[in-house]
C-alpha cells in the first residue's frame, strides 16, 4: 500500500469520514496528514464518553470543548464539501439533573459558533449536517437558517436535526436540492417561507417537525417527500406537481389534501380524516395504506384503477368488533381492481375475514389482475380462516402465489390443518409458509 | 476461450450469450481472457480504447497479473449482471464477500481499478481501506499501509498537541 498514488489515499481519508481517525493518520506518515487537510467530507460527532467525561468534574478540565475541536479542525481544511457536526445518536440515560443543562457546548446551531466557521467553508459547501444536542437547544431559538442562507450559495443538501429554528432573516437558496428537518420545532406555521426560500426542493424529509398550524408544502419540484405530523397542524396541504414518491404519516388532521398528478408511490399512514381531499393520482402504481378506519379512507380514495402494488394494514384497536364500516374483499378490488401484488397485514386480514365470517363473499365479480398475494394471519379458526383463503382463490383465477405469513404464536398443528385444507383445495398455487410475528410493522415506518 | 498459454477458467467461457461481441484482455503475465464486450466496457478505459478503435485486437493491460486480472473480470461480470436487475441487497451481500480479501491483495485490485478505472470497484476497494483503518493507532495503520514512520518527534509532538482530544 506504500505506493498509492496520493488521489487514491485521499479518496480512502474522505471515506474515513471520521474526525478522530482523520488525527490518527495524521499522526502515521507526513503524507498522510499531508493529504488529510484536502478531505472533501468529515463527520465530527460528539460521542456519549465524551460528554460524560466533560460533566464530571474528575476529567472535565482534560476534555476539550467540542465548539473547539470543530473550530481548529474545520478552519484548517481546504476543499471541504461535505460536513456534519453534531452529537453522536442516541444520547441515553442522561442523569436527570442535566435536563435543566444551562451549558452550552453542545449547543449547535447557536449562531455564534457556527458563524465562526461556516464563513470560511462556505463556498464550496455542498452539503452541511449539524445534529444538535436537544437538550441543550429546544429552549433557545436558533436563527442559523438565516447565517446558512447567507453564506452557502453552492449548498445542496441541507439536514438540522434536535433544534429550534426560527426563519426569520431567511434569505432565497436557489440551488438547495435536499433539506431535512428532524424534531424540529420550526416557527413556519404555514410552511410559506419553505416553499418561498427553497424553489428548487427536489427531496424533502420533514420529521416530526412541530410549530405548524395549517402547513402546506408548495414546491414545483418535489420529486421525493417524507413527512411524519403529529395531530396538532388542523390541515395538511401538498401540492407538488412532479412529486413522485410520498411517504406521509398523520394522525386525524381535519384536511388532508394532496394534489400531486405523477405521483407513482405513495405509502400513508393516517387514522381518518373529516375531509380526505386525494386528487386524482393517474400515475399511481404501488399503495401503501395503514389506517384505523380503513374503509373510510378506501371509499374517499379516488380512482386505483392504476395501483399495481397494494400493501394494506389496520392497527388494531382493543378489541374493536365494530362491524359497520368494516372493509370488505370486493370493496377492496373494487377500488384497486388491477393490482397485482397485495399485501394484508394482520390488522387487515381480520377486518376482511370478520366481514367474511358474517356475509361471505357473494355475488363479487372476477379479479384477474391479481397474481400473488402475502397474508399476515393470526389464525382463530382454522376452518375460517381456510373457507375465506379458498373462496379468494375462487375469485382470482390467475393467483398463484400465496405467502402466509403466521404468527409464530400459533400452534403448530393449527398451522399445519391451514396448510393442508388450503394444498387440497388449491393445488394450482404455489404455497409458502412463512413465521413472523403479528405486531411487525409492514409499512417500513 | 481463453488461449491455451492461460491456465485459468475464462470467465466468458461458461457464458451463453456467444452470439455478443468478444473483447480479448492480456494480463501482465501474458495471459488472455475472453470476455462479453458489456463485462469489458465496465472498465472506462477499455471503453475509450474501443471507441477509438483499438478494440479489435488483444488489449493489454500491462499491470495487471493474471489472478488479479481474473478477479477484476468476477467482478465486471457480476455487476454487469446486477445492473440489469437492480437488486441491491444482493449486490451488498455479493460485494461483501467479494471484498473480504487480505491487504496485499486488496492493493493489487485498487490499483487495477484505479488503472483500468473501475469506478464501483474503485470505491468498494477504498471503503474497504477505509472500514479497516476505523479505530485503529497510528501504529497499526502504519503496518496497514505498509509505511514507516517519517513524522519526526518534534512533528508528532506538535500534532499531538493540536489534537489532544483524539487521544483524551
Amino acid at each position: 500500500m506504500d505506493d498509492l498514488p496520493p488521489a487514491i489515499v485521499l479518496e480512502i481519508l474522505n471515506r474515513l469520514n471520521d474526525f478522530v481517525d482523520l488525527a490518527r493518520c495524521r499522526l502515521a506518515s507526513k503524507t498522510l496528514n499531508a493529504l488529510s487537510y484536502d478531505v472533501r467530507s468529515l463527520k465530527i460527532l460528539c460521542s456519549f464518553d465524551r460528554y460524560l467525561k466533560s460533566k464530571v468534574p474528575a476529567t472535565k478540565s482534560s476534555i476539550t470543548p467540542f465548539k473547539t475541536i470543530v473550530k481548529n479542525l474545520v478552519l484548517n481544511l481546504r476543499n471541504i464539501e461535505f460536513i456534519t457536526i453534531g452529537v453522536e445518536k442516541p444520547f441515553r440515560g442522561i442523569p436527570d439533573d442535566d435536563a435543566d443543562d444551562e451549558s452550552d457546548d453542545l449547543y449547535l446551531t447557536t449562531v455564534n459558533f457556527v458563524s465562526q466557521w461556516l464563513p470560511a467553508i462556505s463556498g464550496q459547501l455542498k452539503s452541511l449536517a449539524i445534529s444538535d444536542f436537544w437538550i441543550q437547544s429546544c429552549w433557545r431559538r436558533s436563527e442559523v437558517l438565516s447565517l446558512i442562507s447567507s453564506y452557502c450559495h453552492s449548498l445542496l443538501e441541507l439536514e438540522v436535526k434536535n433544534a429550534w429554528l426560527s426563519v426569520e432573516g431567511l434569505k432565497s437558496m436557489q440551488v438547495l436540492t435536499s433539506l431535512t428537518l428532524e424534531f424540529i420545532r420550526l416557527d413556519d406555521e404555514d410552511l410559506d417561507k419553505v416553499n418561498e426560500c427553497f424553489p428548487s426542493l427536489q427531496v424533502l424529509n420533514l420529521i416530526g417537525v412541530g410549530g405548524l398550524r395549517n402547513p402546506r408544502v408548495h414546491l414545483l419540484q418535489l420529486k421525493k417527500c417524507r413527512w411524519t405530523v403529529s395531530n396538532a397542524p388542523l390541515s395538511l396541504t401538498i401540492d407538488a406537481p412532479n412529486l413522485v414518491e410520498l411517504d406521509l404519516k398523520c394522525v386525524k388532521p381535519d384536511s388532508l389534501v394532496i394534489e400531486a398528478p405523477l405521483l407513482a408511490a405513495l405509502n400513508l399512514s393516517i387514522e381518518k380524516a373529516a375531509n380526505f381531499g386525494v386528487k386524482c393520482l393517474p400515475n399511481l402504481t404501488s399503495l401503501q395504506i395503514e389506517s384505523t378506519h380503513l374503509s373510510t379512507i378506501l371509499v374517499g380514495f379516488p380512482d386505483g384503477k392504476t395501483v399495481e402494488k397494494l400493501v394494506v394494514d389496520s392497527p388494531r384497536c382493543a378489541n374493536s368488533v365494530d362491524v359497520l364500516g368494516k372493509v370488505d374483499f370486493d370493496a377492496l378490488m373494487g377500488t384497486f381492481p388491477n393490482v397485482r401484488s397485495l399485501t394484508l397485514g394482520p390488522g387487515a386480514w381480520s377486518e376482511l375475514e370478520v366481514g367474511f365470517s358474517i356475509g361471505g363473499l357473494e355475488g363479487g365479480f372476477g379479479v384477474k389482475a391479481l397474481q400473488q398475494i402475502v397474508v399476515h394471519l393470526e389464525v382463530t379458526n382454522y376452518r375460517i380462516t381456510g373457507s375465506f383463503i379458498s373462496s379468494i382463490l375462487g375469485r382470482c383465477p390467475n393467483l398463484l402465489d400465496v405467502v402466509l405469513i403466521v404468527d409464530s404464536c400459533v400452534e403448530s398443528e393449527v398451522v399445519r390443518n391451514l396448510m393442508s385444507m388450503c394444498i387440497v383445495e388449491c393445488p394450482r398455487v404455489r404455497w409458502r409458509l412463512e413465521h413472523g410475528k403479528s405486531d411487525q410493522n409492514i409499512m417500513g415506518f | 476461450m481463453a488461449s491455451s498459454s492461460s491456465s485459468l477458467p475464462s470467465p466468458s467461457s461458461s457464458s451463453s450469450s456467444s452470439s455478443s461481441k468478444k473483447l480479448v484482455l492480456r494480463s501482465s503475465d501474458e495471459k488472455h481472457f475472453e470476455v462479453d464486450e458489456a463485462v469489458a466496457l465496465q472498465s472506462e478505459m477499455i471503453k475509450q480504447m474501443v471507441e477509438d478503435g483499438f478494440g479489435g485486437d488483444v488489449i493489454p493491460l500491462l499491470n495487471v497479473s493474471s489472478n488479479i486480472l481474473s478477479k477484476v473480470i468476477d467482478y465486471c461480470k457480476k455487476h454487469v449482471d446486477f445492473d440489469s436487475k437492480k437488486k441491491m441487497d444482493d449486490r451488498r451481500r455479493w460485494d461483501a464477500e467479494y471484498i473480504d480479501v487480505g491487504v496485499d491483495e486488496l492493493y493489487h485490485l485498487i490499483m487495477a481499478a484505479n488503472y483500468r478505472n473501475i469506478k464501483g470497484l474503485l470505491d468498494l476497494t477504498c471503503q474497504k481501506v477505509a472500514d479497516t483503518i476505523k479505530g485503529k493507532k497510528p501504529k497499526q495503520i502504519r503496518i496497514i499501509f505498509n509505511i514507516k514512520n517519517d513524522v519526526t518527534p518534534e512533528g508528532e509532538q506538535k500534532i499531538r498537541k493540536e489534537h489532544s482530544w483524539a487521544f483524551e
